[in-house]
């Protein structure tokens, strides 16, 4: 019976929108995409909207004792014009097209940003609040106008390694007179993906050559089949080594790796963090990981369930990067 | 001074706008000057500039302490002033204050939404004193600046021009009106006041008063406020006849001429000689109860009663525009019959007052046998002695009648009707004045006569035996060439014939006059003095029925009318319009050319098109191709929002100048 009213009064439960708990299976966004709909949108008078029915409210009772029908006549004014607010507000919202972009890296507890593409259609939307509906105190809307399709580049919360839902982001529009309020509450389908923190405090990557035996400077390394004969740009890189057609693809500069450039390489093993704890040791591997492709040196990676052998690149990287995020979950 | 918080904690844009606030709040606290004694506007406009001051130099805000000191000294000086909080005056010099005391709170955005709901109260506070056309003017103007500045507050980031906000708040202000219109005709209404008791005169000019002493009139004369209008139907009377009683006065006290004190005489007995005329009076406030009528009414409608000498007055003091229906009868007999003590009253001289006007009055007594006599002696006096007619008369010293009668003899009506009442008492012909309006200017369009206060007037009723009371204007006997130009009012009254033939300008400014006041007159008829019973009327016209509850189906029924209408709009948008902007510069620069009988192949391309153009108009090939040009870059190519913009604007230009 005790774990009944436990289960009734779970902590979980409670901390759910009572909005999403209404209305929740309607507010899903399927394929990272939607255009709001009127089922999806919920209007309500402002704080300000109650303070300027409370103003008419006074004008017409002035009016009606002075029997002076010049305020009747402007409260009604002022009246019909909150009320023509109430569609004017809804409209705002009613139409807009959003579409979620996939993340960059996103790395545990650093500021990341998630972007949303917004499509206005035919008429412009002004001063749009995107906020994350996260329990706690509810942090400054972000304001965006969008007269042509713009984007929306949002700042997550900070999140745990791993896979994290995307927080349910709240969409709300005051305009134009501010005195309704629309708002439909976004939940995404989609997950993101975490990786650890780099480590701040990490010791200095694992030099190559790893002592004697199998592992020498001199064995060549295979080459990933990921592998894209390019790296990041680096600044000093001569514009020539510069691979303009990949680099169009996104919005990093790639330059290609030069025939004959020395290619060192290092193991990034799991073991030889001992005695640290399990998130420790992934930060530092991820600090690793990521010194590693900055110097541009071939790294593998060990953990104790799944290796990679040495190279580099970005498929690589990213792959590294997965494992170390997803480490001891489902994969 | 230790500033609390910095202004800055507004942004660069919130503070631009609180710029404009506080000139719009700085405007309706000068139009604040007439109604309120000026120290307050004055006070107010000073606090608005001082922030507008602080605000420029970005300093911050005073702390609360200073700001709740001053709030404390502002009410404690209106209190002062007028000695009460309650009531409509110090009432709107709180609302004042407050709202300069505001503008020095404002950290926050919160604390400018604040600021333009007092902006709002303020700005509408002024019809408490005035409702005319030119003051709605005022109140529809700032009303849309404010909501243009709550607007623009509320646009976010990249705010479009302030000419686009421009039109959509006017837009708002336009969508609002059925609304409105709606409400007003419907809300249900009630008769104020609901709490204190009722207000004074609204429009600060007070009418005629019960009183008469010299250059009370004269200082209405002046004063071209509309007193009433009054509209016949049929044919409106002749302007020999338009003599409209207020007050009679029967007592005098040797400089003044007071009401009779024996409110139980009756009103007095009428014989009906003529026909009844109708018309509808649209009174405008004046404080007072009297209701000016056309000598003489009869029968008064519910709400008036009548007075001594046959006179209206309202039984509730006439706070704000009313309309009654009246009758009048102008040829009849008022009291062939005159008691004892009437005839006292009207024969009663306060003794020791005007030796020298009862010598005269005494010796035209004795040389001509009859009352009728008698007046034509007072009326040749006045006629043939060098007496004028002027607004700025001398003033009287001593013995008023005697000073004016054979000394200043300059005077205005109040001064001719008073010495010739006199002059007719010492003869011992009873005698009374009556203070009213003489003249009014036709409106041949609605049907009215215009009466400003400025034709306010006083005259004589001498009693005739045989005829009873009859009236004697003593002013209109002055020589024209006596009547200093500009006190011809009231005085020109008897050039009945003339007044209509016009000429050139003056007919022409006439017109002006009389449309303008077209205007008002409907305004005030169907407007401002549309009350409780108005509405009762007007529902019941349009067969509707009426009570709170009813009233609120049909607002609750419209509401969910235009609502529907609006779902409908947004559901089946326009289709043939279509929403790209440079598609619709596109579609019309083909319809042009359609009428020039070229239109493209289904699927042709724009730049085909352009090209079998440019082959056709070798003159405008270059400006076809750029269309075309121009048009695929729009439509298709990615572009930031300013190149976008940019390239819009070229394509723009090219299609309106392809002629």
């Amino acid at each position: 019976m005790a774990s009944l009213i436990a289960s009734l009064f779970r902590n979980e439960q409670m901390k759910t929108p009572w909005l999403l708990r209404w209305a929740g299976s309607r507010l899903f966004v399927e394929g990272g995409a939607t255009c709001l709909n009127r089922r999806h949108l919920f209007i309500l008078p402002t704080r300000a909207g109650l303070t300027y029915a409370t103003l008419i409210g006074v004008l017409l009772l002035v009016a009606t004792n002075y029997n002076n029908n010049m305020v009747f006549a402007f409260a009604f004014l002022l009246g019909s014009m909150g009320l023509n607010a109430m569609w004017q507000t809804h409209r705002n919202l009613l139409g807009l097209c959003i579409e979620w972009l996939e993340p960059e890296e996103i790395f545990a507890d650093r500021p990341a940003k998630l972007k949303l593409q917004l499509k206005p259609g035919k008429r412009p939307r002004r001063a749009l609040e995107f906020s994350w509906e996260t329990p706690g105190k509810p942090q400054e809307p972000v304001l965006i106008s969008a007269g042509l399709p713009a984007l929306a580049e949002l700042t997550l919360p900070p999140m745990k390694r791993g896979l994290n839902e995307i927080p349910v982001l709240r969409l709300a529009s005051r305009y134009p007179l501010g005195i309704f309020r629309a708002w439909t509450l976004l939940r995404f389908k989609h997950y993101l993906l975490v990786y650890p923190a780099p480590s701040k405090q990490a010791p200095p990557l694992p030099q190559a050559p790893m002592g004697c035996g199998r592992n020498t400077a001199a064995q060549r390394i295979t080459i990933d089949p990921d592998y894209d004969g390019l790296r990041p740009y680096q600044p000093g890189d001569p514009p020539r080594l510069i691979a303009w057609r990949a680099s169009a693809r996104g919005d990093a500069l790639f330059s290609k790796r030069m025939q004959g450039e020395t290619m060192s390489l290092v193991w990034l093993d799991w073991l030889r963090l001992e005695g640290r704890d399990t998130e420790d040791r992934l930060s530092i591997l991820c600090r690793w990981v990521l010194e590693a492709d900055r110097r541009q040196l071939a790294y593998g990676l060990r953990l104790p369930d799944w290796s990679v052998a040495p190279a580099l690149g970005i498929a690589h990287r990213r792959k590294c990067l997965r494992q170390l995020a997803l480490y001891g979950a489902i994969r | 001074m230790k500033s609390r918080s910095s202004a800055s904690t507004l942004t660069p844009e919130q503070r631009g706008l609180l710029t404009w606030l506080l000139a719009v709040l700085t405007i309706a606290a000068f139009a604040l000057i007439g109604p309120l004694p000026t120290w307050i506007p004055a006070i107010a406009v000073g606090g608005i500039m001082l922030r507008l001051l602080r605000l420029r130099r970005n300093q911050g805000t005073f702390p609360a302490r200073l700001l709740i000191s001053f709030a404390i000294v502002g009410a404690a000086g209106v209190f002062a002033q007028f000695h009460t909080l309650n009531g409509r005056e110090p009432g709107v010099a709180l609302l004042l204050f407050a709202g300069a005391l505001k503008s020095h709170e404002t950290r926050s955005q919160r604390d400018i939404i604040v600021l333009i709901y007092l902006g709002y109260l303020l700005v509408l506070a002024r019809f408490l004193f005035d409702q005319s056309l030119p003051w709605v003017a005022y109140g529809l103007s700032l009303t849309g600046a404010l909501t243009f500045i709550l607007h623009r507050l509320h646009a976010g980031p990249n705010p479009p021009d302030w000419k686009f906000l421009a039109k959509n708040t006017l837009a708002q202000l336009t969508a609002a009106l059925p609304l409105t219109v709606l409400l007003f005709a419907v809300f249900p209404r009630i008769e104020g006041p609901l709490w204190g008791r009722a207000p004074h005169n609204p429009a600060g000019v007070t009418g005629l008063s019960n009183i008469l002493d010299p250059g009370r009139i004269a200082r209405l004369a002046q004063s071209q406020a509309v007193a009433f209008r009054a509209h016949f139907a049929g044919k409106p009377p002749p302007r020999a006849d338009l003599y409209w009683r207020a007050y009679v006065l029967d007592r005098f006290n040797g400089y003044q001429w007071l009401p009779s004190t024996h409110h139980k005489a009756s009103v007095g007995k009428l014989e009906e000689k003529g026909r009844a005329w109708h018309y509808t009076m649209l009174l405008q406030a004046s404080s007072h109860h009297a209701v000016p009528a056309l000598d003489i009414p009869i029968e008064p409608p519910a709400g008036l009663r009548l007075m001594v000498g046959h006179t209206l007055r309202a039984i509730k003091p006439i706070n704000q525009t009313v309309e009654y229906p009246l009758t009048s009868i102008l040829r009849h007999r008022l009291d062939t019959k005159l008691s004892a003590a009437s005839r006292e009253a009207a024969l009663q001289l306060p003794p020791g007052t005007a030796p020298r006007t009862r010598t005269l009055a005494l010796r035209w007594k004795h040389s001509s046998n009859t009352s009728q006599g008698v007046i034509e002696r007072a009326l040749a006096f006045f006629h043939t002695q060098d007496f004028y007619y002027t607004l700025n008369p001398p003033p009287l010293h001593g013995d008023i009648t005697d000073d004016f009668l054979f000394d200043t003899r300059k005077g205005y009506c109040e001064q001719y009707a008073s010495a010739f009442a006199v002059l007719m008492r010492a003869a011992g012909v009873p005698a009374r004045i009556v203070v009213g309006y003489a003249g009014g200017e036709w409106n041949p369009v609605l049907h009215y006569f215009l009466v400003h206060q400025a034709n306010a007037h006083a005259w004589v009723e001498v009693w005739l035996s045989g005829r009873g009371w009859t009236r004697v204007d003593p002013t209109a006997a002055i020589a024209k060439n006596r009547v200093q130009p500009g006190a011809a009012s009231a005085a020109a009254l008897m050039e009945t014939n003339s007044s209509f033939q016009f000429n050139g300008i003056r007919a022409w400014l006439n017109q002006v006059n009389l449309g303008w006041d077209s205007a008002r007159y409907f305004w005030e008829l169907s407007i401002i003095a549309f009350g409780p019973e108005q509405q009762r009327a007007f529902l019941h016209s349009l067969g509707l029925a009426t009570g709170a509850t009813i009233q609120g189906l049909y607002i609750a029924a419209g509401v969910v009318f235009l609502f529907v209408v609006i779902g409908l709009v947004e559901l089946f948008p326009r289709s043939s319009s279509p929403t790209d902007p440079a598609q619709r510069l596109y579609r019309r620069w083909i319809t042009d050319l359609g009428r020039r009988g070229m239109s493209p192949a289904p699927g042709e391309a724009p730049q085909d098109f352009a090209e079998r153009v440019a082959n056709a108009w070798p003159e405008k090939s270059e400006q076809a191709r750029r269309i075309a040009r121009f048009y695929e870059k729009t439509r298709y190519a990615q572009a930031q929002a300013d190149e976008y913009t940019r390239r819009l604007a070229v394509l723009s230009k090219l299609v309106k100048t392809f002629k």
